[in-house]
């Protein structure tokens, strides 16, 4: 068994993406050697390279790890998600770039060859004021590089998604070692309370998204788990169903239409008490489940026609969790009103 | 299918809210002044 590579197909979406992250990354790099020679005048192009590329990378960092959690907190963060692994590619490359200035600024001078002095040069490893952060900036750019070099889908199809994703939640470590780095390092020497406070408003961030997305899946499945003890069955997700129409599933023997309107969801039986048009094919016109076939009308949430006419047809309970529709599959009696399940914005 | 996953960044998260700020915290409190005073300097006497 082997797998082929398969070159990466550039939509027009990917290219909007990464325009915007070379265009972000132009402009930062711009801002940051501007104002930090006009701030910092006596400070050389290698200094202000070594700054800028490294916080660079550092706040890039910040972003994909905002990213998760802001998407399972609300769905419009989603195009963000959409090729992170370009954006953590970027991520590495600028802190290569930070990393390798440094290696040659710091090190590569002496007798000893610029690895070497990395790790011997400070051996302080039992001060915190003069712990050697270097080696610690080390070990993240090495975590980072496995993961900008397996981020192509070839190696997550080569190395199964479990594997794939276990190593890349190394970014957790990376960004456990970068926060380590910069602390014992730049924030050493900063006076200024303006890195300090950055840094740590950088990381309660990441905690509290972190927590408040966790907490909310957790309720989900709490919720999910509950649902299913009473008998509901997850029959799709919320986004498949098309605006004012249905999707037909199968919960039990039956067939079920699923309707999505005004940010409510109902279900009824996909069988039209004329003759048996199937339901689910038609529409919401003007607040009524309307028949393809004939055009016989049903409101939503009771399954009876409106009023001068006397059509029922059953409705079934239905719920919202998180993203999924739930249905109860046990049919209540014909024209039955049932409380619709409302979509969470 | 997902529950192992996030019972992992559940668990990650928990450590590194605990150690992060205590890191960060115990880094900046063992922050000392890289160039000592100089009483000589006229810039000196003025802070």
């Amino acid at each position: 068994m082997s797998l082929q590579y398969s070159a990466v197909f550039w939509n027009p979406q990917k290219k909007t993406y990464d325009l915007a992250i070379a265009g972000g990354v132009v402009l930062y790099l711009g801002a940051f050697v501007g104002i930090g020679s006009a701030v910092h005048p006596n400070a050389t192009a290698e200094t202000l390279l070594i700054r800028g590329f490294g916080t660079l990378a550092f706040l890039l960092l910040h972003v994909i790890l905002a990213i998760g959690p802001l998407c399972r907190l609300n769905r419009r963060f989603l195009p963000l998600l959409y090729n992170r692994r370009h954006l953590g590619v970027t991520m590495f490359l600028c802190a290569l770039v930070h990393g390798g200035f440094s290696l040659f600024q710091f090190h590569a001078l002496g007798d000893a060859s610029p690895l070497v002095s990395l790790f011997v040069s400070n051996a302080r490893y039992s001060s915190i004021a003069q712990f050697p952060f270097q080696s610690l900036g080390f070990f993240a750019l090495l975590f980072l590089y496995v993961m900008a070099a397996t981020s192509h889908d070839f190696w997550l199809k080569n190395m199964t998604a479990p594997v794939w994703k276990r190593i890349h939640m190394f970014v957790y470590a990376a960004y456990a070692l970068l926060v380590g780095h910069v602390t014992l390092g730049a924030l050493q020497s900063e006076t200024s309370p303006v890195l300090p406070v950055l840094m740590g408003a950088g990381l309660a961030a990441l905690v509290i998204l972190h927590v408040a997305s966790g907490a909310k899946e957790r309720r989900v499945d709490q919720a999910r788990a509950q649902a299913a003890a009473e008998g509901y069955v997850e029959v799709c997700d919320v986004h498949n169903i098309p605006e004012e129409c249905a999707k037909v599933v199968t919960a039990g023997d039956e067939r079920i239409a699923v309707f999505k309107y005004d940010g409510k969801i109902s279900a009824v039986s996909n069988v039209c008490a004329h003759q048996g048009g199937p339901l689910g094919e038609g529409r919401v016109i003007d607040g009524c489940i309307t028949c393809p076939w004939h055009g016989y009308q049903y409101l939503p949430e009771s399954g009876q026609s409106p009023p001068p006419f006397k059509e029922l047809i059953p409705t079934y309970r239905a719920r919202v969790v998180g993203n999924k529709v739930l249905v109860h599959p046990s049919p209540l009696s014909p024209g039955t009103p049932v409380e619709p399940a409302r979509i969470a914005s | 299918m997902t529950r192992p996953l996030r019972r992992a960044h559940f668990c990650i998260w928990l450590i590194l809210t605990l150690l992060l700020p205590a890191l960060l915290v115990a880094g900046l409190l063992a922050r000392k002044s890289t160039t000592p005073a100089n009483p000589n300097l006229h810039s000196e006497n003025l802070k």
